[in-house]
């Protein structure tokens, strides 16, 4: 049970934060335990415009941004708070880990992820995090104990399996790391796994049987690589090596081609990231992950007042963040504030113009509240931006369909989708909106389409089946 | 790993002391000492690095500067010539120049920078020596952020800048490394010339877990480097993209030269920071072709770029062929690239035994420090910000196993070393180190390791080939030994070495030595029964046909 004095504590301090940074007004109410601050802002929007002010920025020019370096502060003692109030909650412990692992100094994480430990022996993302530590060391031996460990609780996480093979192999352990990624391989039901990460277990394997001086089999395994997820630049420049050395220069020379496309690409990413890359933003992104992170602790705890406080200010410190508008969306609706949660998700649509889920759950939430022109409004605004992403045409059709009743509408985008992407699905739905429209001739010859493309669908016959009974 | 724990070796006692266990193959096991003793802070503080640190974090504070030796005066010994930066902003300090320590030998060194006239008060990085004008004088090309500068010998310990010689529109890029070779073959030296980044403007500091810190050399746009044609007259022309050189714009650090593929020219590598290595492939005529990919330099064994400081280019492994180790950052592998002949590498670092460094590994020197007839590796270690990180560790020596390995020998923290270089200092058939440390005093590190064998020193002098007789290769044998190097220019970490060529001689190489040059115009020449323990002087035997225009 935790203390009324601790959560007013806890509450206090987030409110602080809030006028830290953002200079609202507080009032204080109330005396003694249990005293809460009420903020009466003057504007929405919390913290964040304090990363957004131009004035702000230049304060870059002659040193670190007093606003990135206090909301890191600001998060060392909210979670500091959120300990006092929840001490014996290993999830908060693991936050308080996690925040000094990424903002403060490792040996002081390592410490707070072997007190995790104390308590949750076993706890595959502290094992995980202290075997980081050991790498990012040099004590390879270490992480792969570490690693054993946490591969025990998550024995499919292929993350961790190839974390565990690269320690082994930085460790000389090159036999161990090959049997780590042959088991991997042979035992784990690969079909369930990222095809990227299969094909990063067999680059992986590839570079160990190259250090073994078994070139046919590395050889085998970058083919593999390269079959599961045909981007692997690096294994197609393991292959034009090999094959140059075996004298096969056309083969090699296809494999360099492939990897200078693939790098040239990848460089030219990552030179726009650097334009655009922002610590700050980066930073306030992080610490609002772990608020909503920390919020759910609470909201677990049934302290939904600490929870919804510390998910307000991960919205204020990142506009951007769509999980913590997201859960004060859904306590909003269970609060029955429907406006509120329509507003939230309105939010984080409108600081995700290129998210097409967020526009959904949003458009999903006008149309709840009767804003049908906001929600049509905002999804065609997402068609005409994205053309080519068909599930926003499907969604924007099937709202067509299902909620403003413009059947022609949707028939219009259904075509093209179908001419681009001629599926069963999308056939199944021009169907339904050739039959709105009064269209069944149309309707019927496209759910014989729909048919003819996934014959043993016996949902499709019955529609089909329908469709002529009208007619 | 560590015989005994680092932090009990305070930095008063800085002797390397390290004795391990060396296995010959089919001989008997003995000891082997490796042993540096640092000359005092009455010799080393004639200069003191300066890295022009602002508050702000700009990546260049983070990145001078190298070293260079040389026999300026010509009096047979080495000389050393130390990079500092200078202040980034506002009027150049005087007092903030490179500085020339004149050796006098006995380890007695002068601080002869106001007389030779090398007070160079620009901000440097890269050094390069090299008789660019073939007149028996080494010269000095020092790269900075800002306008370069060729320092011309005049030949009676005095220096004249001809900086107006080597200006390019990329003077306002982040100077690296540089080197001189002879591209062409016509007899004399070319530059090329590394550059890093060019530095976004307004500076915006960066802040990584909460602190400000030095930031990605991702975060700034990459830069080409540029390669200057010697004419001949006493004048360059820049033609690397004419040539091939530079096409690619990279984040350059060390570069050196060899001839990777045993085809009789000299190459270009370019050790570039977390993005491929660059490996310029003559093509005989003076022509280049960047080809580190298929070489299998360019990319770590696991395909990935590493972040790429130094390189040392010399035998490690004994069969006779260049190899090359290349430092890089914190807690990456220090990567071994063992050459497996017709031009092609691979990264045998954990092969090896290799480890990651848990300091950025900077400056390289590959030589035999104990005679052993076996190549070690001196590793100059620093961070990037040294206040931010209480361990700093010191300067690493691998101390080669003969069984194509190296074990990591422990030292006491040093400075944050960048620059290093190897020469015999003290003639006394040892190699011995220099450091450049940033923002602290030089270290000079006198050799005083027992020489479990004997050795030989030779000095190359062209004279139908370029004077320096840089690309010349040679082989050293004798019963049950072979031994293989070729003179180059660039190496290390933006610096550049002794021209002397120093062999360890086993004691287990019988009968008499044989030495071969083959030097870069083709020409071969051996001299038979050469006596140990002494440094030789080959002079260039030419048909008066061949002879240097």
């Amino acid at each position: 049970m935790i203390s009324n004095r601790i959560v007013g504590c806890l509450l206090s301090l987030v409110c602080l934060s809030v006028c830290a940074c953002s200079k609202k007004r507080i009032a204080q109410v109330g005396n003694g335990q249990g005293a809460k601050q009420i903020e009466v802002s003057e504007a929405e929007g919390g913290g964040a415009d304090v990363l957004e002010d131009p004035a702000e920025a230049f304060a870059f020019l002659s040193g670190p941004s007093p606003a990135g370096l206090a909301l890191v502060e600001e998060a060392r003692r909210t979670v500091s708070a959120a300990r006092a109030a929840l001490p014996r909650s290993v999830a908060v412990r693991k936050l308080e880990a996690a925040l000094e692992f990424e903002f403060g100094a490792q040996e002081v994480a390592r410490e707070l992820w072997i007190d995790v430990l104390a308590d949750s022996p076993e706890d595959p993302v502290a094992l995980e995090r202290l075997a980081q530590y050991e790498i990012d060391h040099g004590q390879h031996e270490s992480a792969a104990e570490y690693l054993e460990r946490a591969l025990a609780a998550l024995p499919d996480n292929f993350e961790l399996i190839l974390l565990l093979a690269k320690s082994q192999r930085n460790a000389s352990q090159l036999d161990a790391a090959k049997a780590t990624l042959e088991k991997s391989i042979s035992e784990v039901d690969t079909k369930r796994v990222d095809r990227r990460l299969l094909a990063e277990v067999h680059f992986e394997l590839a570079s160990i049987c190259c250090s073994q001086g078994e070139q046919e089999s590395a050889a085998e395994n970058w083919r593999e690589s390269v079959g599961l997820f045909p981007d692997y630049r690096e294994a197609h420049l393991a292959l034009a090596r090999y094959l140059a050395r075996r004298g096969e220069a056309a083969a090699a020379r296809e494999h360099l081609v492939r990897y200078r496309e693939l790098q040239s690409k990848f460089v030219d990413e990552r030179e726009s990231g650097r334009e655009t890359y922002d610590d700050d933003k980066q930073n306030a992104r992080d610490i609002a992950r772990l608020y909503t992170e920390l919020a759910s602790v609470f909201l677990g705890e049934a302290h939904s007042d600490v929870g919804v406080k510390l998910l307000e200010r991960a919205a204020a410190i990142c506009p951007s963040d769509i999980q913590s508008r997201r859960m004060l969306a859904w306590e909003a609706s269970q609060a029955g504030r429907a406006h509120e949660a329509t507003k939230w998700l309105q939010s984080a649509a409108d600081q995700n113009l290129d998210k097409l889920q967020c526009q959904i759950e949003a458009a999903q939430a006008e149309v709840a509240g009767g804003l049908l022109q906001q929600a049509e409004h905002r999804l065609a605004k997402y068609v005409q931006a994205y053309p080519q992403d068909v599930s926003a045409k499907v969604s924007l059709a099937r709202f067509f369909l299902s909620v403003i009743s413009k059947p022609r509408e949707a028939v219009n985008l259904l075509e093209s989708v179908t001419s681009e992407h001629p599926t069963s699905e999308n056939y199944e739905l021009l169907s339904a909106a050739y039959v709105q429209a009064g269209e069944r001739t149309k309707a019927l010859a496209s759910i014989d389409r729909a048919v003819s493309l996934d014959p043993h669908n016996s949902q499709l016959k019955a529609v089909k089946a329908m469709i002529k009974q009208e007619d | 790993m560590f015989l005994f724990n680092r932090k009990t070796l305070g930095k008063a006692a800085f002797v390397i002391h390290c004795v391990v266990v060396q296995f010959l193959a089919g001989a008997k096991e003995s000891l082997a000492q490796i042993t540096f003793e640092p000359l005092g802070s009455e010799v080393t503080s004639a200069f003191r690095h300066f890295d022009g640190f602002t508050g702000q974090y700009r990546l260049v504070e983070a990145m001078t500067g190298g070293v260079a030796v040389l026999d300026y005066d010509g009096d047979g010994d080495e000389d050393i010539y130390l990079l500092s930066g200078q202040d980034l902003d506002g009027e150049p300090d005087s007092r903030k120049t490179n500085a020339l320590l004149r050796n006098d030998g006995s380890n007695v060194f002068v601080n002869v920078t106001q007389t030779a006239g090398v007070g160079d008060t620009g901000f440097s990085l890269g050094v390069a020596v090299g008789d660019y004008n073939n007149d028996g004088c080494p010269d000095i090309f020092v790269n900075n952020y800002g306008r370069n500068n060729l320092y011309q010998n005049n030949g009676d310990g005095t220096f004249t800048s001809v900086a107006h010689e080597l200006t390019s529109d990329l003077d306002a890029a982040m100077a690296a490394g540089c080197c001189f070779l002879d591209r062409d073959g016509d007899g004399d030296l070319d530059l090329f010339v590394a550059n890093y980044v060019r530095e976004s403007f307004p500076h915006k500091t960066h802040v990584y877990k909460g602190k400000p810190t030095y930031p990605s050399p991702l975060r700034h746009k990459a830069e080409r480097d540029l390669l200057f044609d010697n004419l001949g007259d006493g004048h360059f022309r820049e033609i690397g993209r004419q040539i091939g050189v530079g096409t690619r714009a990279s984040r350059s650090m060390g570069v050196t030269t060899f001839d990777y593929e045993d085809d009789g020219d000299l190459d270009i590598l370019v050790a570039n920071d977390a993005e491929e290595n660059f490996l310029y492939a003559n093509d005989g005529s003076g022509n280049f072709e960047e080809v580190g990919l298929l070489a299998g330099i360019a990319l770590d064994a696991r395909g990935l770029p590493q972040a790429s400081m130094g390189i040392a280019c010399l035998d490690l492994n004994g069969d006779h062929r260049l190899d090359l180790y290349m430092s890089s950052y914190s807690n990456e592998f220090a990567a071994f690239y063992e050459n497996k002949g017709d031009g092609f590498f691979d990264d045998e670092t954990v092969r090896s035994g290799g480890v990651a460094f848990r300091n950025i590994t900077w400056g390289i020197v590959a030589a035999d420090f104990d005679n052993d007839g076996a190549v070690d590796l001196y590793i100059g270690c620093g961070d990037l910000d040294d206040d931010q990180r209480a361990d700093v560790e010191g300067n690493l020596v691998l101390w080669n196993n003969h069984r194509g390995g190296f074990k990591e020998l422990p030292q006491p923290a040093g400075g944050s070393t960048r620059g290093v270089v190897g020469a015999d200092l003290n003639s006394d058939g040892l190699v011995d180190v220099v450091c450049n440390n940033s923002s602290d005093l030089p270290e000079i590190l006198i050799n005083t390791s027992k020489s479990v064998g004997g050795y030989l020193d030779v000095r190359l002098v062209g004279t139908a080939c370029n004077r320096d007789a840089l690309g010349s290769r040679v082989t050293l044998q004798a019963d049950g030994y072979r031994a293989i190097q070729q003179l180059t220019s660039g190496t290390s970490y933006q610096s550049d070495g002794s021209r002397l060529l120093h062999f360890g001689v086993p004691d287990a190489a019988g009968g008499d030595l044989q030495l071969t040059v083959h030097w870069p115009d083709g020409s071969t020449q051996s001299e038979i029964s050469v006596t140990r323990n002494r440094c030789l002087q080959v002079i260039q035997r030419a048909r008066p046909s061949d002879a240097r225009k």
